[in-house]
């Protein structure tokens, strides 16, 4: 899993959680691997992530980098920035881990990368 | 658009939805539809719910490659299938995140995602039949007009999809098209049949929504 998929999962669709968003991260087996680099596409995400997500995210992996707190302007043209931001998007994948439901705890095991998000009947 | 090449052991056979002519006929129509816009609007988000083997979404990714760089989702209720697609995915040098879950369930609604493919279980079955554990009945059996599964995200398709997004739906004529694009008029969505084939004992279509 990667943390641009990472940004976009909730655990709403426990009974009686509200918002599940956003999912900690507890991993006990991370990968990196290079990604081809391509600024515009990265431009083009930022807008479609919740940044302050990404950024607690890459803490949880000890990926931050020199992620600044928050996005500067004219992101397009900063390019130190879009690959930052492409590594902690594209190149960090969590292999082995949890996902940990912020209102209930409730774990979500990752094996080989791929989160299992399934509830039992009487969790919905 | 090439064909990923799937290779399945005999116990993913037994529980994967093997690439079939529903599968084909959703490459067609992408395949089209990736010269008709989808090279010009660079997607760069892209969902298959329900992926299988990942046939479909690794098809896609693959063409793409070619005009823009786009983050691949996939999810599936199938863990064997989940596995299938990685690696499907792999096999053919694309990248695709994979997560299993319960159709949409898991996902932040945000509108981000500029394609979305569904190829659901569209088979005309007994109600009771959608409840089966079996894995592999999962991959077919739609339950009253073979609605009842895709029935369940439609609502929630335009929750997802970016303001400019497709959204790519394989049926069957009984789970009437015509039904499903005027049900669709209600979240201001439009949508047309793109593709159509008729093969033993069913006729395929694939419909593609966008907002009005
Ligand atoms: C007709 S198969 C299509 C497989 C593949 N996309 C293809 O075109 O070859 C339907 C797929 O939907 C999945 N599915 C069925 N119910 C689901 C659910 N509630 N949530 C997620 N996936 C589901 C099945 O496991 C199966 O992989």
């Amino acid at each position: 899993m990667k943390l641009l998929t990472h940004n976009m999962l909730s655990s709403k669709s426990l009974k009686g959680v509200v918002v599940g968003y956003p999912l900690k991260i507890e991993a006990y087996d991370v990968k990196v691997t290079e990604v081809e680099f391509n600024p515009e596409f990265i431009a083009k995400v930022i807008p479609k992530i919740d940044y302050s997500v990404l950024i607690r995210a890459a803490e949880y992996l000890g990926h931050v980098g020199k992620l600044p707190g928050h996005v500067p302007e004219n992101v397009e043209k900063n390019t130190d920035f879009l690959k930052e931001v492409h590594h902690a998007l594209l190149e960090v994948e969590v292999v082995k881990g949890d996902l940990v439901c912020p209102e209930s705890g409730r774990r979500f095991p990752i094996t080989d990368g791929i989160p299992n998000m399934l509830l039992n009947e009487d969790e919905v | 658009m090439e064909t990923p090449i799937v290779k399945l052991t005999d116990i993913e056979l037994d529980n994967v939805y093997e690439p079939s002519e529903d599968s084909f006929l959703l490459i067609d129509a992408l395949e089209t539809d990736l010269n008709d816009q989808l090279k010009n609007k660079k997607p760069s988000m892209c969902l298959e719910i329900g992926i299988g083997s990942g046939v479909v979404l690794t098809a896609l990714a693959m063409a793409l490659k070619k005009f823009c760089s786009s983050h691949f989702v996939g999810t599936d209720i199938n863990p064997i299938a989940c596995r299938a697609t990685k690696k499907t995915s792999m096999l053919n040098k694309v990248d695709v995140d994979v997560v299993q879950m319960d159709l949409l369930n898991n996902l932040h609604s945000r509108n981000v995602f500029d394609v979305i493919i569904f190829n659901p279980p569209y088979v005309v079955t007994e109600p009771i039949e959608v409840q089966d554990e079996k894995l592999i009945s999962k991959t077919w059996a739609g339950g009253i007009m073979g609605r009842q599964v895709m029935d369940k995200v439609f609502p929630f398709i335009t929750q997802f999809l970016s303001s400019e997004g497709l959204f790519y739906l394989l049926v069957i004529k009984e789970n009437e098209p015509e039904s499903i694009i005027e049900l669709f008029k209600t979240w201001s969505m439009k949508g047309s049949i793109i593709a159509e084939r008729k093969i033993r004992g069913e006729h395929l279509y694939v419909l593609r929504f966008q907002r009005e």
